[in-house]
């Protein structure tokens, strides 16, 4: 086979961690540097201290060798992550408002770029952690309510999505499948019915007659 | 009892499946499979020989379970064979020298279809060429790092000029050129 | 690229408004998404051939920008290293979409390929290179298979691609598996006579049918 089994119904998180870094962050660059032409959008000519938005690959690339710092995004403080913490428990059911790649973006950043923090990084770790934790639990409560027709998955970010997606799939899967069967049988029923009512009917116009 | 064959070559296929490397092709158990198969058509034409005008339900019967074991066990023989084939597929796409022994343990024409695919193959790459369609699945991550050669270890020529690799001197290379010097124990990975 | 496309782009990049540097950004979004889908959806989607071809001709252009500058890289160090650096990181990264794309292709089309072969809807999805390398395939599947013991067999039994008895031998693709999809804008679909609606934004686990012409439209993203 020319796709290995495990990539077949599901992407690596090293595939989500590769679509989250097409996402642009803003830089500061810390020299002037010619830009450079690329197969995508190009590498814009850098000028000191001047911000521009390039994507996150890039960034990490540039940072790495000490060429800018990365401006932080607003979601990733304290005070922001708080406020979706609490939102997380003031409502079991739904999910708070987080980036679509907030996890391997974070990691990113704290990884490569943990000097460009305004807030300590390691409490902002804590933070994302709890988050983390709290969302999987929640993800996984609401699997109970898995039907075989649809289900609804508002708020979930594309890494979450990616770890609870084979699961999912499986039960649904299983629950269609029993569905189906039911639904064989129902028809099976049907016939049957069909000619009982038939019957039923008969009757009734027995007594029309009758009537006459 | 007729389906036992095909059977034991299922099991063998569903074996073949937690293993990492193939085992021996099962050439008498296919061939005896094969045999049955014959026997039951020869089964079958005489059944058809001697059916009677009439509605003859147990010539039928027999007719049918003929025709049905029949059919299973050339699907067994298919799904063992193609479950190798895959297998085969597979190596061709790893890329990695096959070994002597897992050669052995292939069927000749086997050895032939693995030979042959990997022509399909190579053919398939051309005019992808400059793409690697051979290459690796994995996202490319940390192209270029940062090193600290650990021994003495010559010098290297890259794409991006020569490197002096004497001991505690730092370097940012391309990975893909000093995988092997890293492994070796000559660089470390900063 | 033939000269209709030469001949196309040329025309495109002379409309006012038009942008070079937009117009690469979303190919290769473009092509994010192609493979995205392709490997998300449970059957094989239409080849993008002017897509990726534009984007090999790209690619060809950076291979030999590197190969350039390489050899200027003795004399002006620093600068040069640095984005042969950028561009080959790219390069990588293009490269890689391209591969995962191209195979998860050809692993459908060997699981299917007696379904798209019968098929004429099917076959047109399929590049030349696919296509030949689908039939050759099967070829040596068959001789595998006749050598071994296909050809010993009773001359009614020798077909692969028996659909009666029960269990067909053509592998279909599952348009009912279910996909995991985000809606970029409202729409009402059907599954099992139940309507569900899907609003702007949501995310939804449904099967794969109920959804399959929005996500031709772009109605509907996969994920």
């Amino acid at each position: 086979m020319s796709l290995p089994k495990s990539y077949q119904q599901n992407f690596s998180p090293q595939e989500i961690n590769f679509l989250a870094e097409q996402e642009l962050v803003t830089v500061i660059p810390r020299y002037s540097m010619n830009g450079a032409q690329l197969i995508g959008a190009k590498m814009p000519k850098l000028r000191a201290l001047n911000r521009e938005q390039i994507p996150l690959w890039l960034a990490t690339l540039l940072k790495k060798q000490e060429k800018c710092n990365i401006v932080v995004p607003e979601w990733l403080s304290v005070e922001y992550l708080r406020v979706r913490y609490d939102e997380e428990i003031k409502y079991p059911s739904k999910f708070s408002n987080l980036p679509w790649h907030w996890l391997p973006i974070a990691k990113k950043l704290l990884d490569y770029a943990s000097d460009d923090f305004i807030d300590p990084p390691h409490e902002i770790r804590s933070l994302l952690q709890d988050l983390r934790e709290v969302r999987l639990v929640k993800a996984r409560k609401g699997i109970r309510e898995l039907n075989h027709v649809y289900i609804q998955l508002d708020g979930l970010s594309l890494m979450e999505i990616n770890e609870i997606r084979p699961f999912i799939l499986e039960v649904m899967d299983q629950l269609r499948k029993m569905n189906d069967s039911l639904k064989v049988k129902a028809e099976e029923e049907m016939p049957r019915q069909a000619a009982a009512q038939m019957d039923r009917d008969e009757d009734s116009d027995d007594d029309i007659y009758q009537k006459e | 009892m007729y389906g036992d064959l095909a059977h034991k070559l299922a099991l063998e296929a569903k074996r073949t499946q937690s293993l990492d490397k193939l085992p021996l092709y099962q050439d008498t158990l296919v061939r005896a499979i094969v045999r049955e198969i014959r026997d039951l058509q020869k089964e079958a034409d005489v059944l058809t020989e001697h059916a009677s005008q009439d509605d003859d339900r147990v010539n039928q019967a027999q007719l049918f379970v003929c025709h049905l074991c029949m059919r299973r066990n050339k699907r067994c023989l298919l799904a063992y064979q193609r479950l190798r084939a895959e297998r085969l597929d597979e190596l061709v796409w790893a890329n990695n020298e096959i070994s002597k022994e897992q050669m052995d343990n292939l069927s000749p024409q086997e050895q032939e279809y693995l030979k042959k695919y990997n022509d399909l193959v190579s053919e398939f790459k051309g005019p992808l060429e400059k793409v690697d369609l051979g290459g690796t699945l994995e996202p490319p991550e940390d192209v270029f790092i940062d090193v600290r050669v650990l021994k003495d270890a010559g010098e290297i020529q890259t794409e991006y000029g020569v490197f002096n690799l004497t001991k505690d001197s730092q370097f940012f290379v391309r990975q893909a050129d000093v995988e092997r010097l890293i492994q070796q124990g000559y660089l470390k990975k900063l | 690229m033939n000269f209709d496309d030469i001949l196309k782009e040329f025309e495109a990049s002379k409309r006012p408004g038009y942008n070079e540097d937009e117009r690469r950004a979303e190919d290769v979004r473009l092509l994010v998404d192609a493979w995205v889908k392709e490997r998300t959806v449970p059957e094989l989607l239409p080849y993008e051939q002017e897509l990726i071809d534009r984007i090999l001709i790209r690619i060809r252009k950076q291979i030999e920008l590197i190969e350039m500058n390489s050899i200027e890289l003795q004399t002006h160090e620093r600068e040069i290293k640095l984005r042969l650096v950028v561009i080959e990181s790219e390069l990588d990264r293009v490269q890689f979409i391209i591969r995962s794309y191209t195979r998860t292709r050809l692993q459908k089309i060997d699981k299917y390929s007696l379904y798209i072969r019968s098929n004429d809807k099917e076959t047109a999805k399929l590049s030349n290179n696919e296509f030949a390398y689908m039939e050759r395939h099967l070829e040596l599947l068959l001789e595998l298979y006749n050598s071994q013991f296909m050809k010993n067999l009773p001359e009614s039994l020798q077909a692969i691609d028996e659909t009666g008895g029960g269990v067909s031998m053509i592998d279909e693709p599952d348009l009912d598996r279910p996909v995991f999809v985000q809606a970029t804008a409202e729409n009402v679909v059907e599954v099992d006579d139940e309507e569900i609606e899907l609003t702007k934004n949501g995310i939804y686990v449904v099967r794969y049918r109920a959804v399959k012409d929005l996500v031709e439209t772009g109605d509907v993203r996969v994920l």
